[in-house]
């Protein structure tokens, strides 16, 4: 009797359990609702030494023109930070992580410098604010002229932490300018500072490409009268023709391990695909086809070569199985293509295409599918190439009359001019994160 | 000498003739009364009193976890649109103008000029009509009926508000933040899942959660956390404790956006 009245009293009781909590579900959430990550970017701080607002404003505006190219964040307005933007706060317990989360914050950027003579030091934080823990940190030593790139190695630092891989922000560009009255090969940050001139061959420099290294450069040059292949040592600045067969010597590019060119010569008559060794020794011919074969641009594993033709008429892209020597045409659906662009994760090829007299910017999948539309002029845009992650893309726009260089995003959005002014820039490259 | 009435049985209704003249002046108040009722109530039609349903202006998707949300609409329902009559088609033959007076005492024919001016100006007015038709039309079906519930689609409760994991859905979701750059490839944001294992107590307190399964992808695993971390305590106390429920993240909302923007 007693354990009958308990059993009802236990279901008496589950019962009433049962009735204030909710039944398990399944609740989907399909879509973040931010599709931003909220940052706090705070003002360097000095940390010893006397104050150096410029420098703090060169780390500054690097920093959040890498991160807004990035475009991960929403930049929380720093009019709305409250008193611990004003504190240094490099260890996780120095920073008042409520004041943040009350903003909204869910990364937040702190950072000090310290100016010694010449000297600059760079202490930069990367902050979970909902965790109220480190993400990442960082001392950075050299002068007070590397403040930007002290800046775009934290950029990358940042996007490492967040995504899994670090951003492209330390690198360089390489271009044509005719900033000193001829074409020739320049050099600059990722952000268009710090240009140097690397050629003086005072006539027609083109077609830059880096090493795997970053250490190198390929170009053609018509110094010595013919369109001639050169390499060069940029740290050194040793230089040497390397291929100047008779005709065209152009479009050279290293493969992804650096031990061959493939480049387009005219030795035979028709301008052809050819494999050349590091020195300009010839190794193989790789087309034979009726029309111009040009612009060659290896896939990251090496194995294929993408690459323009007029075969069929008007230039197209095609692809060249190293292999066996099997080609098939990529793209189908334009007049004329040209200046293919195979992205180092492989999954797409960057191009130009011609329509209504104008060039702009495409991209396809190397299977020939889902081709798009990335870029919508003004102007003629064209010489697509990849930041060594696949983010970015780099080109030359004529927009306004004068060539200058552009980055945007992988999917078209985020563009944006890069050089500095004087000359015209083209033919851009971008070099793997020295 | 007294006449001596006989006596009648004093319990019959049709002993007094005074007492058959109340009951038929009271029969005649009831009947009467009877009527009025029936006119007021309109059930002398035939038709049943219909308890009208308090209409709902507004409620609050966010700030209002109940237990037993009500029933409505996620979208007012529009009242049925007569179809806006198309235009007039303009005649293939031009309407003929009218010939000025001294022209036609003339005799000379009227001028070309004069004919389009007026085919113009007539066409004109039929395109303005036209307009005109449409933007009533459109005022038309813009209009939200004020009464209209508002609710959940599949609520059957009776309260204003939202279900409890509705409310906690939406609010964790606000909180996620995650931009499509993070996963770039668009591939693997189609495939991408986490399952997280999360008990809110009646408070609005997050007392657990654990990940069922993890998605592989480290920042997004991370991010999902922040998103929770971020929602330990729900603006609202809820009605009941959430015990032990599956939140399943992942991306699809985005890949269809994406499929859209091409």
């Amino acid at each position: 009797m007693r354990i009958t009245r308990r059993l009802t009293a236990l279901l008496l009781l589950a019962g009433l359990c049962w009735s204030v909590t909710a039944t398990a579900a399944d609740l989907e959430i399909s879509a973040p609702g931010q599709q931003t990550i909220p940052l706090a970017l705070t003002r360097f701080l000095p940390q010893a030494g006397a104050p150096a607002p410029a420098v703090a404003e060169e780390l500054n505006a690097a920093l959040a023109a890498d991160l807004d190219l990035a475009g991960l964040f929403r930049f929380l307005d720093p009019q709305a930070f409250l008193g611990d933007a004003g504190r240094i706060g490099l260890f996780s317990t120095e920073v008042d992580f409520e004041q943040w989360r009350l903003l909204g914050a869910e990364v937040l950027i702190k950072g000090a410098y310290s100016v010694q003579g010449e000297q600059l030091t760079v202490e930069a934080r990367l902050f979970d604010v909902p965790n109220g823990r480190l993400l990442a940190g960082r001392r950075f030593v050299g002068r007070t002229l590397d403040a930007r790139r002290i800046a775009h190695a934290f950029a990358d630092l940042i996007l490492k932490e967040l995504t899994g891989e670090a951003g492209p922000f330390d690198a360089r560009l390489a271009f044509i300018s005719t900033r000193s009255g001829h074409k020739e090969l320049w050099l600059m940050d990722v952000d268009g500072n710090n240009p140097i001139r690397l050629t003086d061959h005072r006539s027609i420099v083109l077609n830059p490409d880096f090493s795997p290294t970053g250490k190198e450069l390929l170009f053609t040059s018509y110094r010595a009268g013919n369109p001639d292949l050169y390499r060069k040592e940029i740290f050194s600045g040793s230089e040497a023709r390397i291929a100047s067969y008779a005709g065209l010597n152009i479009a050279g590019r290293y493969s992804p391990d650096g031990s061959t060119v493939a480049a387009t010569l005219s030795r035979d008559g028709d301008p052809e695909l050819y494999l050349l060794a590091r020195d300009g020794a010839l190794r193989k011919r790789l087309t034979t086809s009726f029309g111009i074969d040009v612009d060659p641009n290896w896939s990251p594993d090496g194995r294929q070569l993408a690459f323009v033709s007029s075969r069929l008429g008007s230039p197209q892209i095609f692809i060249l199985t190293l292999a066996d020597g099997a080609t098939r045409r990529l793209t189908a659906n334009g007049k004329y293509d040209a200046t293919p662009a195979w992205s180092p994760k492989g999954d797409r090829i960057a191009f130009t295409r011609q329509e209504g007299g104008r060039f702009d910017i495409y991209s396809i999948r190397p299977d020939g599918t889902d081709e798009r539309r990335l870029t919508f002029g003004p102007g003629n845009l064209e010489h697509p190439r990849w930041s060594p992650d696949g983010r970015f893309l780099v080109y030359s726009s004529d927009a306004g009359g004068k060539k200058t260089l552009m980055v945007m995003r992988a999917d078209g959005t985020g563009a944006r001019k890069v050089t500095a002014a004087g000359g015209d820039a083209s033919h851009p490259a971008w070099s793997p994160v020295w | 000498m007294t006449a001596v009435r006989p006596l009648r049985p004093s319990s019959g209704l049709h002993a007094d003739p005074r007492a058959g003249r109340f009951l038929g002046a009271y029969l005649l108040s009831l009947l009467l009364h009877a009527l009025l009722l029936l006119a007021l109530t309109g059930a002398w039609r035939g038709t049943v009193p219909r308890e009208d349903k308090p209409p709902v202006y507004y409620i609050d998707l966010v700030h209002k976890p109940v237990l037993n949300p009500q029933a409505g609409r996620p979208e007012p329902r529009l009242p049925e649109q007569p179809v806006p009559t198309p235009p007039a088609p303009v005649a293939s033959v031009e309407p003929k103008a009218t010939i000025p007076a001294k022209l036609a005492t003339t005799g000379k024919p009227a001028s070309k000029t004069a004919d389009s001016h007026v085919s113009d100006a007539l066409r004109k007015l039929r395109d303005e009509q036209a307009l005109q038709q449409k933007f009533a039309a459109l005022r038309q079906a813009q209009t939200v009926p004020m009464d209209t519930p508002v609710g959940l689609p599949d609520a059957k409760g009776n309260e204003a508000g939202i279900s409890t994991n509705v409310y906690v859905q939406a609010t964790i979701q606000q909180n996620w933040a995650l931009s499509p750059y993070v996963l770039g490839d668009p591939a693997k944001m189609a495939r991408i899942e986490a399952w997280v294992r999360i008990t809110y107590g009646k408070s609005g307190r997050l007392e657990s959660f654990r990940f069922e399964k993890e998605s592989g992808d480290t920042q997004f695993d991370e991010s999902i956390k922040r998103a929770l971390v971020k929602s330990q305590q729900l603006p609202n106390p809820l009605p009941v404790r959430l015990e032990d429920v599956r939140l399943i993240f992942n991306l699809k909302q985005l890949n269809v956006l994406a499929e859209l923007r091409r």
